[in-house]
């Protein structure tokens, strides 16, 4: 497999946008990925919730940790996240999710970056695969249900 | 067969198409510029083969299309710049997928050639352009495609490589 940094970003975004765009048998998909570029620190994806009712978009933000080194003997995804990436993620007042990612297999696996929650990962759990449209749907609920409960309005600025 | 009918098909479209590229260790998909849809095509293919040079590029159009629709239409019509494929000097090769079944197919659109003499030229597709050259929705049947699978992507590579290799022997030509 390349081994490149160029070559697992371009790869990985495009496993990342293919398994968040499946419609599992809907209209459209649940999500609008947006790819932030390889050289933007910290977060890799800005994500639309798309046909969200309400007069808010509501969004999440992810981190891709594309591996090629397969998995432990107790399923895990041999990738390492960081204590500080974990840090940097949970500082955003949104959403925030690690994608593990297998580039063999063409699969993604979500754990959240949570305030307060797992420091770090010496290898990511395989829980929640974004290959399974049960995975997507409660992804879904979960951020729509944080934007409902947080909804936020910007109603004051002086650049009016 | 729909073409396009949302930003979703085409999303995908690209997503599958760089799958299917990266799964090979020799090439690799080049990020274009914001602008780069004004260059006339989607994804810019380097070739990491022959000895690693780094000068040997493909150019993919990439449309998406929904399995929802083709059984009962059998055909639809993908908009193609012909204006874009005649003015390229590089391979230029469109790729269709059905983004539900996550299926590929493929037809030239500035084929290599090399000739028995050894001479390299490009041959625009005059099947899917309009002989004036300008941009114009085509009629593409899904199953006049041809699949795109490993071993197509590898015969894909391998007519490539030698039309380079043709061309830096010296002799080129437009058809």
């Amino acid at each position: 497999m390349p081994v490149d940094r160029n070559a697992i970003g371009v790869r990985g975004e495009a496993i990342v946008t293919n398994l968040l765009t499946r419609r599992h048998g809907r209209d459209d998909p649940l999500f609008r990925p947006h790819f932030m570029g390889d050289k933007y620190p910290t977060i890799d994806f800005f994500v639309e919730l798309v046909g969200a009712a309400g007069s808010h978009t509501p969004f999440f933000l992810a981190q891709v940790k594309a591996t090629a080194s397969g998995y432990t003997s107790t399923g895990r995804l041999r990738t390492r996240v960081a204590s500080s990436e974990m840090a940097d993620l949970a500082r955003y007042p949104a959403p925030t999710y690690i994608i593990a990612v297998d580039e063999v297999r063409e699969l993604g696996f979500l754990v959240a970056a949570l305030v307060g929650g797992q420091g770090q990962y010496r290898s990511v759990p395989t829980r929640y695969p974004l290959a399974e449209g049960a995975t997507l749907d409660e992804l879904y609920d979960e951020v729509r249900s944080f934007w409902t409960a947080h909804a936020l309005e910007f109603r004051r600025s002086r650049f009016t | 067969m729909v073409a396009e009918r949302s930003w979703a098909d085409a999303m995908r479209a690209e997503a599958l198409a760089t799958l299917a590229l990266t799964r090979r260790d020799d090439l690799e998909v080049v990020p274009l510029p914001p602008a780069g849809q004004r260059l006339g095509f989607d994804l810019l293919v380097r070739m990491r083969g022959d000895g690693g040079r780094g000068d040997r590029e493909l150019a993919v159009e990439v449309k998406g299309v929904r399995a929802a629709a083709r059984p009962g239409l059998g055909s639809g019509r993908i908009r193609v710049d012909a204006a874009s494929v005649d003015r390229g000097e590089m391979p230029l090769v469109l790729f269709v997928f059905d983004v539900d079944e996550e299926s590929g197919r493929y037809a030239w659109l500035r084929e290599p050639i090399v000739d028995r003499n050894g001479k390299a030229s490009l041959s625009s597709n005059r099947d899917l352009t309009s002989a004036n050259g300008v941009a114009r929705s085509v009629p593409i049947r899904w199953a006049n495609l041809a699949s795109l699978d490993e071993s197509a992507l590898a015969e894909i590579v391998a007519l490539v490589s030698k039309w380079y290799g043709a061309r830096e022997n010296g002799l080129t030509d437009r058809c």
